[in-house]
């Protein structure tokens, strides 16, 4: 395939490609055996499943691609063919949070394109297998380059990972999508961001503290940011979307610690694997429980779902089995994930040089994780332990009726009991052991935080029976940074002086038009004769008329006019006669004849 | 291949003769699948109109001197079929003869005559400077001559490209595209936008790399100057289209911009980036006309032509919609279109030259075009296909397309896309 699309497409398989092909299609299974009874009897239902195979096809791709051209090709299908997922359901939030997918897929997509021809133009290989060897003399054109080249990569991967600050197409698209593509845009998608940002660490940058150190800032920030904003929101869906960005800030902290440690970063980067795992399982659990009770229910906010998990064990089980493995609690591949990257965090500290610095990262870390219980348990006790305010509704959810499908529940339970029991396995199988005190250490006191921070937050601050919104509206970096600013650039700026530009000439030839050569309007005559007879005839029709006082009358102007008149068509006939025309030639030759005597005999 | 065919020699410059090579290869494509598919359409396109024999045996004029022109072997040859072109091409902006579609083309004419005497100096110039006006691959200037004079020569080739640029609408002369476009005939617009604004192209690389030859004109100031007018135009172009709300203004403020990106790959006078712009060439010929032709039948079903109205109107022509998604696709270069290879080649070439700040600036200014692209197109295709709940499909008839049209449709978008899976058959092996 060395001539297809002019460069030649490669595929390359090995460990981690594997798994994470192995992990899509269990996570596309899942989703489509989901999806029918989901979608139950909306139209267009036939777009949903032809995009999402055309997703998987894509996803599958970036995964097995062996060149980052390759990639990148895969990439743009994918963030193309989702789009439809977000815009599926026509309404009118779908609509906008569906451009702002597209904004945010486009903008990353040309960034992306720009680093990965930076690195080539750079390092002259785009080949994965060779792309290690090739980034580590620094390139033809030195070490700035390859930084900028890594900066444009990062943004365009993490722009589909959902990291700070373009993380903004996450908390929106993730509510209006059907819930089945909003598991897979959160369990799949994002992570194929995460590779992206893998390739960018782990074959560029290994072991540069620079490029760690601006990793671990983005994935600090982006993983407090998203734990916070999931307290805040009571939106079942956009929870979730919030605790993605959250998760994903663990896993860029995670790639952050291994790129710092480099060689000795082998327990960080099990950790970043395992969590990214865990990620996906867990949320595609979690987001196809929010569907069970959206599509009964078709509310998504938690004053109107409260209660409805009431009498539903199964679905009980299912959420809190996903849930507890998010927030890490011991026993669950969740623990795992994140006690490996806890593990790897303590022992970066002399890459950052200070203790002080290693504790902050440390506790916001610790915090980080308290939040994830704090959120999930707050989303877990309003759906499934307490009741609905409004009676009526409570009854309804209390009735027995049949609310999902046996595939449905074959999708929910088969990934959460997967967590659990790979956490099982995995802490037997492994020669590390997890469940050693101080390794505990690190669990508990999230865990601690966690329940004090639903105690003292969520019951105290944020509820007054009912949830309360308390969504951060004022942090919407699109609508109050983004949107402004470019909106202002481009109409303000970039528009107004293009349009200058753009009528330069035109303006010119029409300012020339309305000046220069503009088309004089026809004089009314308002006199007879010329300016000469107007003005000698009427200083003799005044003098006459001073001298003998008597009004002015016009008429010696009016005769000189009639004289020159007269004049002027003697002139006219003289002019157009053959005779005026032979004087003249005459004179003509005359002159020539002086000029040549003058010439010949006088010089 | 490299042989000459002279049909009629007055004296050493005025001689009628033609030759094939690589560029007249794509430009020959480009012409005889954009005239046959658009003629094809005009079949169903034309038919209520009036004063159809002038249409076609006009269209056919301009076929015949548009391929004489990409053979042409010579300057003189060359500016005598482009001449020609311009004026074979009046009749068809001005087919409608209302008082705008004759304004439109006067204004076109006007420019086109300007640009042609701006080249008609450089000429006169070259004439004396050049060892021959035969194009040979690397140029043909008389070193020893132009020693003395490099001024006046770089001058000459510098109004040559501007009088070139005329027709390939590079600012400042670009305006006569947006007020053509819009006004003239669908197939005609489409054969406008998609070669005969592409001759101006052609022109350029004959004098630039023909005849003057790209080693004299790299590192002047004439590379400057061109290289500020390209970048001023690809992003004027692209920023304008964005604020436009007539769809075949749009796409014709689109087409001043795509076209300078082939301009971009000239003036980058890299190999790579030379490849970046035959591919650019004729990726957007096919995909421009075909959004051409589809406008044409967007504004005949929607009965506007305004982009607003065009909402939902994949809902009853999806077939329609895809194609006019593709070639949008191939527009802002989104693989696996063929806009995406040309992108990446004049984006890798660009990067590679080592000229002042043009690795950073040149890249920059494309990318950015790219995204305005994205934001003027792309809403017409989402749209068309997610209008929304509220939507009502009421104010878009269902008239009756023939297949003959959407063959002629589908097989430009299929070209387009062809560029970018099999760059290769285009601009010659060894890709």
């Amino acid at each position: 395939m060395n001539s297809l699309f002019g460069f030649g497409v490669s595929f390359a398989l090995d460990g981690f490609k594997i798994l994470y092909m192995a992990v899509s299609l269990f996570a596309w299974t899942m989703c489509l055996i989901f999806a029918p009874r989901y979608l139950g009897k909306e139209k267009h239902q036939g777009r949903f499943y032809v995009f999402s195979i055309i997703t998987l096809i894509a996803t599958l791709g970036v995964f097995a691609a062996g060149d980052l051209f390759t990639l990148f090709m895969f990439f743009e299908t994918m963030s193309f063919a989702s789009y439809v997922w977000v815009a599926q359901e026509e309404n009118e939030k779908a609509l906008k949070a569906a451009d702002t997918y597209m904004a945010v897929a486009v903008i990353g997509g040309l960034v992306l394109l720009m680093g990965i021809l930076l690195l080539y133009t750079n390092v002259g290989t785009l080949d994965l297998a060779s792309l290690k060897e090739a980034c580590a003399t620094g390139g033809k054109y030195g070490k700035g380059r390859l930084y900028a080249a890594a900066f444009c990569m990062f943004f365009g991967f993490s722009a589909k990972a959902g990291a700070f600050p373009i993380h903004i197409w996450l908390p929106k698209a993730h509510p209006v999508a059907p819930a089945p593509a909003s598991a897979l845009l959160s369990g799949v998608l994002t992570k194929t961001g995460i590779y992206g940002i893998m390739i960018v660490s782990f074959y560029i940058f290994e072991g540069d503290a620079l490029w760690g150190c601006f990793v671990l800032a983005i994935g600090l920030t982006t993983m407090v940011l998203g734990a916070l904003l999931a307290l805040f929101s009571i939106d079942i869906k956009r929870t979730l979307a919030c605790s993605s960005v959250s998760q994903i800030g663990f896993i860029i902290v995670g790639i952050a610690v291994s790129v710092l440690l480099s060689e000795e970063g082998k327990m960080a980067r099990y950790g970043t694997l395992l969590h990214m795992v865990n990620h996906t399982f867990v949320k595609i659990c979690v987001f196809l429980v929010a569907g069970v009770i959206y599509q009964n229910v078709h509310k998504l906010d938690l004053n109107s779902i409260r209660g409805f998990g009431k009498n539903k064990p199964f679905l009980a089980v299912s959420f809190a089995l996903g849930a507890l493995s998010l927030a890490g609690v011991p026993g669950f591949l969740g623990f795992l994930s994140k006690t490996g990257m806890h593990e790897a965090l303590l022992e970066i500290g002399g890459v950052l040089g200070s203790k002080l610095l290693l504790k902050s990262v440390e506790c916001l870390f610790l915090f980080s994780g308290g939040c994830t219980l704090c959120y999930m348990l707050k989303l877990f006790v309003c759906v499934f332990v307490e009741r609905n305010e409004d009676e009526k509704v409570m009854a309804g959810y209390l009735e027995k009726k049949p609310y999902m499908g046996m595939l449905q529940r074959a999708a929910v339970i088969i990934p959460s009991i997967c967590v659990l029991a790979l956490g099982i396995i995995i802490s037997i199988k492994d020669e590390y052991t997890f469940y050693a005190l101080h390794v505990l250490k690190g669990s508990f006191i999230s865990i601690a935080i966690g329940i004090f921070l639903y105690f003292a937050m969520v019951r105290l601050l944020l509820m007054d029976k009912r949830y309360l919104d308390m969504w951060p509206k004022w942090l919407d970096l699109e609508e109050k940074v983004y949107k402004p600013f470019f909106g202002t650039f481009s109409t303000h700026v970039l528009g107004f002086e293009m349009r200058i530009l753009d009528n330069m000439i035109d303006s010119t030839v029409v300012f020339l038009r309305k000046t220069m050569y503009k088309d004089l309007p026809l004089k009314e005559k308002n006199y007879e004769g010329t300016i000469f007879t107007h003005l000698f005839g009427h200083t003799v029709d005044v003098v006459n008329a001073k001298l003998k006082h008597e009004e002015v009358k016009y008429d010696y102007e009016h005769k000189m006019a009639l004289k020159s008149m007269e004049r002027q068509e003697n002139v006219s006939l003289a002019k157009r006669s053959l005779s005026f025309g032979l004087i003249l030639a005459c004179l003509g030759v005359f002159l020539m004849l002086f000029f040549i005597l003058y010439i010949v005999y006088l010089r | 291949m490299d042989k000459m065919i002279t049909l009629w020699k007055f004296n050493d410059v005025l001689s009628l003769s033609y030759k094939i090579d690589s560029v007249s290869i794509v430009f020959l494509i480009a012409i005889v699948v954009l005239f046959a598919c658009s003629g094809v359409y005009s079949i169903y396109y034309m038919k209520e109109k009036e004063n159809l024999k002038r249409y076609y045996i006009v269209y056919m004029l301009l076929f015949f001197v548009l391929c004489a022109m990409s053979c042409a072997g010579n300057l003189f040859t060359f500016y005598l079929n482009y001449e020609l072109m311009t004026l074979t091409s009046a009749p068809l902006v001005m087919h409608e003869q209302t008082i705008e579609a004759r304004l439109a083309g006067f204004k076109y004419l006007i420019y086109s005559l300007m640009g042609a005497y701006c080249v008609l100096f450089g000429f006169y110039v070259l004439n004396k400077y050049c060892v021959s006006l035969d194009f040979t691959y690397g140029g043909t200037l008389n070193m020893a001559a132009v020693s003395e004079h490099q001024g006046l020569v770089l001058t000459a080739v510098f109004l040559m490209i501007l009088g070139f640029g005329v027709k390939a609408g590079m600012w400042p002369f670009h305006s006569w595209l947006t007020s053509a476009h819009p006004i003239a005939v669908s197939p005609a617009s489409a054969v406008l936008s998609g070669v005969i604004v592409k001759a101006g192209a052609v022109g350029i690389i004959r004098v630039v790399f023909f005849l003057a030859g790209k080693d004299f004109i790299d590192g002047t100031w004439v590379k400057m100057a061109w290289m500020v007018l390209i970048l001023l135009t690809i992003l004027m172009g692209s920023t304008l289209a964005f604020f436009e709300p007539v769809l075949k203004k749009r796409l014709a403020y689109s087409t001043i911009s795509q076209v300078s990106y082939i301009l971009f790959g000239l003036v980058t006078m890299t190999d790579v980036a030379y490849k970046g712009a035959m591919l650019q060439f004729i990726a957007h010929a096919f995909a421009k006309c075909a959004l051409f032709l589809m406008a044409g039948l967007m504004i005949k079903i929607s009965g506007s032509v305004y982009v607003k109205d065009l909402k939902g109107i994949g809902r009853k022509y999806p077939l329609l919609l895809w194609c006019f998604t593709i070639c949008s696709l191939s527009m802002i270069g989104i693989p696996p279109t063929g806009g995406f290879i040309a992108k990446w080649y004049l984006i890798e070439g660009s990067l590679n030259s080592d000229y002042y700040n043009f690795p950073w600036s040149g890249p920059m200014f494309l990318l950015l075009s790219a995204l305005l692209t994205a934001g003027y197109l792309l809403p017409i295709v989402l749209r068309g296909f997610f209008p929304g709940e509220e939507f009502e499909d009421n104010n878009i008839e269902k008239i009756k397309i023939p297949a003959y049209v959407y063959v002629s449709v589908i097989v430009l978008t299929a070209m387009a896309v062809l560029v970018g899976i099999c760059p290769g058959i285009f601009v010659g092996g060894g890709m």
